[in-house]
C-alpha cells in the first residue's frame, strides 16, 4: 500500500503514481493562466518545464503546442458550460482499491511571468536615463532635444558627450591612440589651466585625467564657453572643438563661429594650458582660421548657428582621416591632421553639411546603441533561460546564443533583471520589478498600441487590470480584449 | 576625480560598514553626506541641489570622471568612505 511517506522516499513509486495520473507526464505538462478577463490554456511536450529557445543535441522529441485563449466572457465561471462540470464530477475513479492513494492530478504550470523579458520591451519614456556609456549618459529628453528645433532646443552636454563617445567607439579609438574627452574633462582642464596646481601636490587629484590623456596621439576635447561660468544656472551658448595632435604637440582650435580674440578662443587656450600641466608636456596652441563656418540657414530659434553639429561633424571628418592614415601607414600624414587649409570653409559647403542631417545622424547612432545594449541583455537573458531549462537533462543547446554563456558574468546581479520561476513555477518578485514593473508594462502597452493599426484600435482596447496574477505581486498585467460595445 | 588623498582611505575597517561619508563639491562649496551603501544617489543629488538652490536638471554629478546615474548607489559605483562626487554645471550650445 503506497503511502505519502513511501512516495516521497521512492522516486520510482512516485513516478509510477504520477504516470497513472497522467499518461504523458513527461510530455504533456499544461500551462494555464486564468483571470477574470482571460483564460489561456497551453499544452506542450518537452523534457520538463519550459522549452529551450535553441535546437538541442540530442534533439528533443517532437513537440506539439496547443494554445487556447478564451476572452473575458468565456473565462467567467458562471459562463462555463455546466455539462463540463457535471462530466468532471462523474469521472469514474480509476483506483479500484480504497487503500490506494487518491490519484493526484498533475499541477498546472504557470505561464512564465510576462515581465521576465521586460528588457525586450523596455522603452525610454519615464526612464531617468536612456543610454549609459562608460563615461557619459543621456536622458530621453536629451535625445529628443537633439533634433528639436524649438525655442529652447540647445544641444545639451549629455547629448554631445554621448555622441562623441560613440564616435570613439565606432572608430575603435581606444586601440589607436585617440581619445574623445567629454565636456566635463574639458572643464576640469580649464580649471587647471586657469587656477594651476592649487593643492600643490602636482595635480595628484587629477589621476584620472593623467591616465586618460597620457600616451595618446590625438585628443579631442569639446569646448564650451560656459566653462568659466561655474556658478551660474546654465553654462554656455556655444560649442567649439580642440583637437590636440600629440605627434606635433599642437592643439588646434576649430570654431564654426570664429571671431578674433573671442572668449571661446581664450577658453580653448586655457584648456590647452591645463592639458599641458596635467600631462607635463608643452603643447602649442593654434587657431584654425580656415575652419568651416556654420550656415545661418540652419538656425533653430534663438541661436546663431549649428555649432554642436559642426563639432560632431568635424570630429567625424578628422577621426576618419586619422584612422585612414593609420590603416594605410601614412605616419607622416598624421602630422598634418587638424591643420585646416585655406578654402576649407568653402569646401565644407560642398560637402553638403546640413546640421539637421548631422543631428539626425547623432540621434540615430544613439538609438542604435540603445538597441544593441537592449538586444545584448535580451540575448543574455535567453542564454540564462536555456541554461536553466536544460540543466541536468543531458541535453545541450546546438546553437548557444551570443558569445555563449560566458557573457553572463557581465551582469553580476542578472537576477535583478529577470523574474525567476521557481521549481513550482511560482513567480518570485524581485526588488527591481517592484520598483519598475508597472511603468514597464504600461510602456509595453504603448508599443502594442503603436503596432495596432488605426482600425484595430477602434476594434480592440488595451487596458490594465489587477487580476491577481500573483497574490503577492503588485504589478498589473496587460489584457487585450474585445471592446465591450 | 581620483580619490587619492582621501582623509579616510587608511581606514579599511570602514569599507564594510553600512554608511558612507560622501563629499559633494562644485569647486566652490563642499557638502558632506552620510548615506547608506544601498541608498540611491538621487536622494543625495536632490539634497545637494536643494541646499545650494540649484535645479537638479542643470547640474551633472561625476564620480571618477564618469557621469553618475541617479539610480546608482554607492555599492554599484564601488564607492568607499570619503569619496568625492564632483558637480558640474550643465553646458549647452547651438544646435
Amino acid at each position: 500500500m503506497p503511502s505519502t511517506h513511501l512516495l516521497k522516499n521512492n522516486p520510482e513509486l512516485k513516478e509510477n503514481h504520477l504516470s497513472s495520473a497522467s499518461g504523458q507526464s513527461r510530455t504533456n505538462r499544461v500551462l494555464r493562466y486564468v483571470s477574470r478577463a482571460i483564460t489561456v490554456h497551453a499544452t506542450r511536450g518537452g523534457v520538463a518545464g519550459l522549452p529551450p529557445t535553441q535546437p538541442t543535441r540530442p534533439s528533443l522529441r517532437d513537440r506539439r503546442y496547443t494554445i487556447d485563449v478564451h476572452n473575458a466572457a468565456l473565462a467567467r465561471p458562471e459562463d462555463f458550460p455546466v455539462q463540463h462540470l457535471v462530466r468532471a464530477l462523474n469521472q469514474p475513479d480509476k483506483s479500484c482499491m480504497e487503500v490506494d492513494l487518491p490519484i493526484q492530478n498533475m499541477n498546472y504550470l504557470k505561464f512564465p511571468h510576462p515581465l521576465r523579458h521586460r528588457e525586450l520591451y523596455r522603452v525610454c519614456k519615464g526612464e531617468s536615463t536612456f543610454l549609459e556609456l562608460e563615461t557619459s549618459l543621456l536622458t530621453w529628453e536629451d535625445l529628443v532635444l537633439i533634433t528639436d528645433t524649438g525655442q529652447h532646443s540647445w544641444m545639451q552636454d549629455s547629448s554631445l558627450n554621448v555622441a562623441l563617445e560613440l564616435l570613439g567607439l565606432d572608430f575603435d579609438c581606444k586601440e589607436h591612440g585617440i581619445v574623445f574627452a567629454n565636456s566635463f574633462s574639458g572643464q576640469v582642464l580649464w580649471r587647471v589651466g586657469n587656477y594651476g596646481d592649487v593643492d600643490g601636490n602636482d595635480y595628484a587629484y587629477h589621476g584620472d585625467e593623467k591616465s586618460l590623456f597620457r600616451g595618446k596621439d590625438f585628443i579631442f576635447i569639446p569646448i564650451n564657453d560656459g566653462y568659466h561660468n561655474e556658478h551660474g544656472d546654465i553654462g554656455g551658448t556655444h560649442w567649439s572643438l580642440l583637437v590636440v595632435n600629440m605627434i606635433t604637440k599642437t592643439a588646434h582650435y576649430i570654431d564654426s563661429f570664429l571671431r578674433e580674440q573671442s572668449r571661446e578662443m581664450e577658453i580653448g587656450f586655457t584648456v590647452t594650458v591645463g592639458l599641458s600641466r596635467i600631462i607635463g608636456e608643452h603643447i602649442g596652441f593654434e587657431v584654425e582660421w580656415f575652419a568651416p563656418q556654420q550656415f545661418e540657414h540652419n538656425l533653430f530659434n534663438g541661436d546663431c548657428g549649428a555649432c554642436a553639429p559642426s563639432v560632431y561633424y568635424m570630429s567625424f571628418v578628422l577621426v576618419d582621416q586619422i584612422r585612414r592614415l593609420q590603416d594605410n601607414g601614412f605616419g607622416e600624414g598624421l602630422r598634418m591632421v587638424a591643420q585646416l587649409p585655406e578654402g576649407m570653409g568653402e569646401d565644407f559647403r560642398y560637402w553638403n553639411f546640413n546640421s539637421l542631417h548631422v543631428r539626425r545622424r547623432m540621434q540615430k547612432r544613439i538609438l542604435e546603441e540603445k538597441a544593441f545594449q537592449t538586444n545584448t541583455l535580451a540575448q543574455q537573458l535567453t542564454a540564462k533561460h536555456d541554461q536553466e531549462v536544460l540543466q541536468d537533462t543531458g541535453v545541450e543547446a546546438l546553437d548557444p546564443p551570443l558569445d555563449n554563456l560566458d557573457c553572463l558574468h557581465e551582469f553580476d546581479n542578472i537576477d535583478d533583471h529577470i523574474d525567476q520561476a521557481g521549481e513550482s513555477g511560482e513567480i518570485i518578485e524581485t526588488e527591481a520589478t517592484k520598483q519598475t514593473g508597472v511603468d514597464e508594462v504600461e510602456n509595453y502597452a504603448d508599443i502594442f498600441m503603436e503596432i495596432l493599426e488605426e482600425e484595430d484600435k477602434e476594434k480592440y482596447h488595451v487596458g490594465f487590470q489587477d487580476d491577481g496574477f500573483e497574490d503577492n505581486v503588485d504589478v498589473k498585467d496587460i489584457i487585450v480584449g474585445e471592446d465591450e460595445r | 576625480m581620483s580619490d587619492q588623498g582621501s582623509p579616510n582611505q587608511h581606514k579599511p575597517e570602514d569599507a564594510g560598514s553600512e554608511h558612507l561619508n560622501i563629499k559633494v563639491t562644485d569647486n566652490n562649496n563642499e557638502v558632506f553626506f552620510k548615506i547608506k551603501r544601498t541608498t540611491q544617489l538621487k536622494k543625495l543629488m536632490d539634497a545637494f541641489c536643494d541646499r545650494q538652490g540649484k535645479n537638479p536638471n542643470s547640474v551633472r554629478f561625476l564620480f571618477d570622471g564618469q557621469r553618475v546615474n541617479p539610480t546608482d548607489n554607492p555599492d554599484s559605483l564601488d564607492m568607499t568612505d570619503g569619496d568625492t562626487l564632483e558637480v558640474h554645471q550643465e553646458q549647452i550650445g547651438g544646435c
